[in-house]
């Protein structure tokens, strides 16, 4: 499956195989090269087939005459590897016999006839099918009459034996006597009248049959006749189809002037030459392969052909290949713009990572500028609620200057207020301690204490002075 | 016919399969290129506020500048806890230099103290001296110069077989320029 897949997606599934039969040989090997060999008895020739425009061109043909054993094999080897080719279309030219049947019933396609033939060959020819034999088929255009051509099994197996010796595939094995009458019955049957003569003549064979619009007459054929007994062969042949006045369906492609041998004859017979100026009638016919009823071949072996996918799967490939390419444009362009986004976004980044790493020591900064306000503050506060004391019991000592006597005097701060207690015990007289008093006060005062409680007490030997202030603060 | 219809199926999927691919690498890329707006979008909100934050320091920086100059005065009388150490010979060696004699020295570090709602860690020293009255006041002096972020709690004076001075000083230890500030 994976075979097949990849050569759909290469679009080799378009290709028909070589062997297979069921397609044109034109169609087959238009891009391929191809040998064609023309059996005889005792000979074969062998030339190179090309096809324009679907028909069939032969190069100059080279003849070998049978001698020693697989010489033949090694002779057709030798031209096709010179030509660079496998395979090989045969033209079988001697070995059958021919009648008329009226029992063919050919099958409604060139596949179906070539299936049935190969393996159901009875359900065609309308008898049991005989082992010994194959057989191929000229077929009246409307009626069920058919020149069935008898082949034995030996003579075929031995042409495809030589050609497996030559390393050759057998893609087409017709007879061309056969597929010559199919040729005119496909593109000349117009030509055809009430009575018709068909007259085929070449350098060793002379092939005539009557043909009607509504059956087939008796062959006569004479294969691998000498050069010499050719003229006196074809005469006989005359003097049994010609009749008065019948039309003469004439195919000649030998030295011997037939035109003539008829007009000599004076049966005032119409000569009609389809094949005109085509050189190897025969061969043409059988690679020219243009019948849709064609339902034989002669190969004695199976082949089995590869199927090939049908023309209008070509948009699969186109559509996957479209498809896959349009993917991978995105696919590059999109790459392109991300690892462009990325770095964009890199840089971004660096920049965010910059910035904080800034605002953290803006951050420090702002707090070293706020811790040192703060310092600063709790400093001020500090130093305002603890003012020097030297000063302040001089001032007080000034204030109690006299004749009194201090028996003790302290001061406390309230903790955590600008708040302090003064308190002054003296020994004096009640006029000097107030007197004394209210001059600490007024020192006080001056200083700039506040007072919030003050109180005087009788003490032993004198007065107290308990006095709770507001520390100033500025 | 038949057997082509599974290699169809297969190139048609591997087709979407490329198609499922690029059409995410869009998605992808869209949001990249929504993560690059929102980030610089980010950038931009945060060049914002630093302008706006040198600004205020360089603001702040300026009005600071008193409060540096402050601190730069105060700065030499600042007491670490080591320096605790030497609070007390100090107050010694001071009052041998006025004439006084010192006792009961008492220190301890008080590192609940409470001022104006602010826990300010403290060394409370305790000290009594006896002598003259000027002499005392003058130690008392020495000692409020040599320290004067030292704060007297309390100073008694009491007059019985001579005069002597009890004095409560609080020192503080904490009191020092914060590491991310230089003045």
């Amino acid at each position: 499956m994976i075979r097949e897949t990849t050569a759909l997606a290469f679009a080799r599934s378009f290709t028909p195989d070589p062997v297979d039969r069921k397609v044109r040989l034109s169609e087959r090997f238009s891009k391929r090269p191809l040998i064609a060999v023309t059996v005889h008895e005792n000979a074969l020739e062998v030339s190179c087939v090309a096809f324009a425009d679907g028909k069939p061109t032969f190069s100059e043909t080279e003849l070998f005459n049978f001698g020693e054993v697989d010489s033949e094999a090694a002779f057709i080897r030798t031209y096709a590897a010179k030509h660079d080719t496998t395979d090989v279309a045969i033209n079988l030219q001697y070995g059958f016999t021919a009648m008329v049947s009226n029992r063919v019933k050919l099958a409604g396609s060139r596949a179906e006839n070539l299936d049935q033939m190969q393996y159901n060959p009875e359900k065609i020819i309308g008898e049991p099918e005989q082992i010994r034999l194959k057989h191929a088929l000229a077929t009246h255009p409307t009626h069920n009459f058919a020149l069935r051509f008898d082949f034995q099994r030996g003579d075929l197996d031995r042409i495809a034996t030589v050609m497996a010796k030559a390393n050759l595939t057998v893609v087409h094995f017709h007879c061309g006597m056969v597929d010559l009458i199919n040729f005119i019955i496909a593109r000349h049957w117009k030509e055809v009248s009430s009575e018709t003569a068909f007259i085929f003549v070449d350098t060793r064979a002379v092939f005539t049959c009557l043909l009607e619009p509504r059956a087939l007459g008796q062959p006569g054929f004479s294969m691998d006749t000498a050069a010499q007994d050719l003229r006196e062969e074809v005469g006989s042949r005359l003097t049994e189809i010609l009749r008065p006045g019948r039309r003469v369906i004439l195919i000649n492609d030998s030295p011997v002037d037939v035109a003539a041998m008829i007009a000599e004859r004076e049966t005032k017979n119409e000569i009609v030459t389809p094949l005109e100026g085509i050189a190897f009638p025969e061969l043409y016919a059988v690679c020219a392969d243009i019948s849709d009823h064609y339902a034989y071949d002669l190969y004695p072996n199976e082949q089995r052909a590869k199927p090939f996918a049908p023309r209008s799967y070509i948009i699969v490939p186109i559509l996957f290949w479209a498809l896959i390419a349009t993917s991978g444009v995105c696919g590059v362009v999109n790459s392109y713009r991300r690892l462009r986004a990325e770095s964009h976004l890199n840089e971004l980044t660096q920049q965010k990572n910059a910035i904080a790493l800034d605002m953290i020591s803006l951050a420090q900064q702002t707090t070293g500028i706020k811790a040192k306000e703060s310092l600063a503050h709790d400093l001020r506060d500090w130093l305002a609620l603890a003012p020097p004391t030297q000063g302040f019991w001089i001032k007080i000592n000034e204030a109690l200057r006299g004749t009194l006597q201090v028996q003790n005097m302290s001061i406390d701060r309230i903790p955590g207020q600008p708040q302090m207690r003064l308190v002054i015990t003296v020994n004096a007289s009640e006029r000097e301690a107030n007197e004394a008093f209210n001059q600490v006060s007024a020192v006080l005062g001056k200083e700039g204490y506040k007072t919030i409680d003050f109180k005087t007490y009788t003490v032993p030997n004198g007065y107290q002075y308990d006095h709770l202030l507001n520390v100033p603060v500025d | 016919m038949r057997s082509f219809f599974i290699p169809c199926l297969t190139l048609i999927s591997l087709a979407l399969l490329g198609v499922f691919i690029a059409l995410s690498t869009f998605q992808k890329v869209a949001r990249l290129q929504l993560d690059v707006s929102t980030m610089k979008q980010q950038v931009d909100d945060d060049k914002t506020q630093r302008a706006i934050i040198v600004s205020t320091l360089s603001r702040l920086d300026t009005e600071s500048r008193p409060a540096d100059e402050f601190i730069k005065e105060w700065q030499r009388s600042f007491l670490s806890e080591d320096d605790t150490q030497r609070i007390l010979p100090a107050l010694d060696s001071l009052a041998v230099a006025n004439v006084v004699s010192s006792s009961d020295k008492q220190n301890k570090a008080d590192p609940g103290y409470t001022f104006r709602n602010k826990i300010i860690p403290v060394e409370s020293v305790k000290i009594s001296v006896s002598g003259d009255y000027y002499r005392l006041l003058n130690w008392l002096g020495a000692v409020e110069q040599e320290f004067p972020l030292a704060r007297v709690e309390a100073v008694s004076f009491t007059n019985q077989n001579g005069l002597k001075m009890t004095s409560t000083f609080s020192f503080p230890t904490c009191f020092n320029l914060p590491a991310s500030a230089t003045p």
